[in-house]
């Protein structure tokens, strides 16, 4: 393992921001934290960089226990949210500012300044101010700053949060090529799953101090480990109710609907609990197909997203459904009577906890 | 709508323009302008026995630049100056970086804390310092009091100007380099560091020259009045720590020759321009990190 994170806890007076943390990262690997804002994945980033002391446990980086050191003895480099450029200093002495560190003479850190502007296309760039540069400009100078002195760990913290949509599509492309390119380990601490699933070859959920799950992001995807990550990893229908028996395995009763959960919760005698499908595993079809075992329900509309449109279902009972689906697959009007359906084991189905 | 206002709509929008500058244009001709010039007229005029005589001459400067007093008031007043604004912004520095970093919501509350000694007005303040630092001031009191021997030598003295003027200039210095650090962003530290730098080197390669401007006003804001200063030095200074500002005075009180002091007063303008002009070029805009400085090329 390159870059291991040893239960690793820090507390800031009373609040608990990490608690009991692990994670193993591979020379080669492009990892995400994702969670929401207050999660701890900041903190996470800043105890691998040496910003910030953790209460308890180990930060190794390549074998080597990095805990005590400042951030600066501990060969990582960081790209932040708002770039943090050096405002007096141009591109090239922005540039130039980690190696100037490290004391490199003058010819070598030339070179590795001109391999950065080159790979980074900065070179137009380099007498200028941060300030004369645009949003995406300064984001590549900022990736540049964290690449110049070859870093053993690359750490980002929502680079691309400032950045317009377009851009940032851009940028993902870049950042994921140049992280296979140097086979270094990139740690990118996102609240965005698209970037998170677009870049990452695994992602690690952050919720509430600790790590929900640490696992490729197909797997993060399409088989989420905890109901946060059902929740917080896609976009889902959630069907929530008392669970009864049925024909075959269980079913929850659900505003009047029964939604067959096939062979989960086989081993649980949970007596309510949620089941979750993703819109795009949500089916929609006209209401003249065989209406068994689907979900009947009415077209409210449509949004069209470009490549795909959502439709929005109010089923019998009143509540809302999300299928999504290439539009023109569809040929169903807002008004018209429509039927649901999905495959039974692509359900993520979690008991409820039994309130006590 | 009020006459008045509908008459403000009627008026182009260089006559608005007019309007309100018209007002401030007047104040500084009429309190800034006509007395600089009155004062430059003047210092080519001549004095005798308390009566101004006008004709046209040089003398009043050939006495200021060549009398070996004036020049040593001169020389004193400049070193004075250089030793209290550059004691005001050591002292400043760490006073106003605490303020920042520690002083939370109370930071406005510190910052207008230091300045409470200028409600006594700079007689009282500097009458309060002979309290101190006098003969038998709370100093020397405390001094005896211990059994040690008191200072001889700190009223009236030198260091007594010097101090006396770092107390009344430090408020000024510690607001401006204060407002420096306010819109400094801290994060930029972090940057530093992960980057190699330790505590020291970060601030000397990211905060000082990022409130470098600021500093520099702070300096100017002291430098100045401290190259004038009168009261103080008259107060503190003793018999043989008379500054330019002090002889100056008196020559529009005691002696009577104004038309010297006039003179006096044009060349501590042009000595005290110099070096406003010379720190000016100390300031590069481009690299004191204010945005838009510089510009798109």
């Amino acid at each position: 393992m390159y870059l291991q994170i040893k239960d690793v806890s820090k507390t800031f007076g009373t609040f608990t921001a990490l608690s009991g943390v692990d994670l193993s990262i591979e020379k080669n690997e492009f990892v995400s934290l994702l969670g929401p804002s207050g999660s701890g994945k900041s903190t996470l980033l800043r105890l691998i960089a040496g910003l910030e002391q953790p209460t308890t446990g180990q930060v190794l980086i390549d074998g080597q226990d990095v805990t005590a050191l400042p951030p600066y003895q501990r060969g990582i480099a960081m790209v932040f949210q708002d770039f943090l450029l050096f405002p007096h200093m141009t591109v090239r002495e922005n540039l130039l500012f980690p190696l100037r560190m490290l004391r490199m003479n003058r010819d070598d850190a030339e070179e590795r300044i001109d391999w950065c502007c080159r790979i980074l296309s900065l070179t137009a760039l380099k007498d200028r101010f941060p300030n004369q540069l645009s949003g995406g400009q300064q984001q590549r100078v900022a990736l540049g700053r964290g690449l110049v002195c070859r870093p053993k760990v690359l750490l980002l913290d929502e680079p691309l949060a400032n950045l317009d949509r377009e851009l940032r599509r851009d940028m993902e492309i870049e950042i994921r090529s140049y992280q296979i390119q140097l086979g270094i380990p990139f740690v990118y601490v996102t609240h965005n799953q698209e970037e998170a699933l677009s870049m990452s070859d695994k992602i690690a959920v952050v919720n509430k101090g600790g790590i929900e799950d640490f696992a490729e992001k197909s797997a993060v995807y399409d088989r989420p480990k905890t109901r946060f990550i059902a929740q917080f990893v896609g976009r889902s229908n959630v069907f929530t109710g008392p669970v009864e028996a049925a024909t075959e395995g269980k079913a929850i009763q659900w505003h009047g609907q029964r939604i067959a959960l096939g062979q989960a919760l086989n081993d649980s005698n949970a007596s309510s609990a949620s089941a979750y499908i993703k819109i795009e595993d949500t089916l929609i079809e006209a209401a003249n197909a065989n209406p068994s075992g689907k979900i009947a329900g009415t077209l409210r509309d449509v949004i069209f997203r470009g490549q795909y449109a959502e439709y929005l279902v109010t089923v019998d009972g009143g509540q809302e459904v999300v299928a999504s689906s290439i539009d023109s697959a569809t040929r169903v009007k807002p008004g018209d009577p429509v039927l649901l359906s999905w495959d039974t084991a692509k359900l993520d189905v979690f008991p409820d906890e039994v309130a006590a | 709508m009020s006459p008045l206002f509908q008459g403000w709509l009627k008026l182009s929008e260089s006559q608005r323009f007019l309007v309100v500058t018209a007002p401030v244009v007047l104040f500084l001709a009429l309190f800034f302008l006509v007395p600089l010039g009155s004062i430059l007229v003047v210092s080519f005029w001549r004095t005798e026995s308390y009566q101004l005589i006008t004709d046209w001459n040089l003398q009043n400067y050939i006495d200021v630049l060549t009398e070996p007093s004036y020049r040593t008031f001169m020389l004193r007043s400049v070193l004075t100056a250089l030793i209290v604004s550059l004691s005001c912004v050591a002292l400043a520095w760490p006073i106003a970086y605490f303020v920042i970093r520690h002083g939370g919501r109370y930071k406005l509350l510190l910052v207008v804390g230091l300045a409470v000694p200028f409600l006594t007005g700079i007689v009282l303040r500097v009458i309060a310092l002979q309290g101190v630092l006098g003969p038998i001031g709370l100093l020397n009191m405390g001094l005896m009091h211990l059994g040690l021997p008191p200072f001889e030598a700190l009223m009236y003295t030198k260091t007594a100007t010097v101090v006396g003027l770092v107390y009344l200039y430090l408020p000024f210095v510690t607001t401006a380099i204060y407002l420096s650090l306010l819109n400094f962003n801290f994060r930029l530290l972090d940057a530093a560091k992960v980057f190699g730098a330790g505590n020291m080197r970060a601030f000397w390669e990211i905060t000082w020259p990022l409130n470098w401007v600021g500093t520099v006003i702070g300096f100017a804001l002291t430098f100045v009045p401290s190259l004038a200063a009168s009261i103080t030095p008259r107060f503190l200074g003793g018999a043989d720590g008379t500054l330019f500002g002090m002889a100056m005075g008196s020559q529009f009180s005691a002696t009577g020759t104004w038309s010297l002091g006039a003179a006096m007063g044009v060349v501590l303008f042009f000595v005290a321009g110099l070096t406003l002009f010379t720190i000016s070029r100390l300031i590069d805009l481009k690299r004191s990190g204010f945005t838009g400085a510089g510009g798109r090329d």
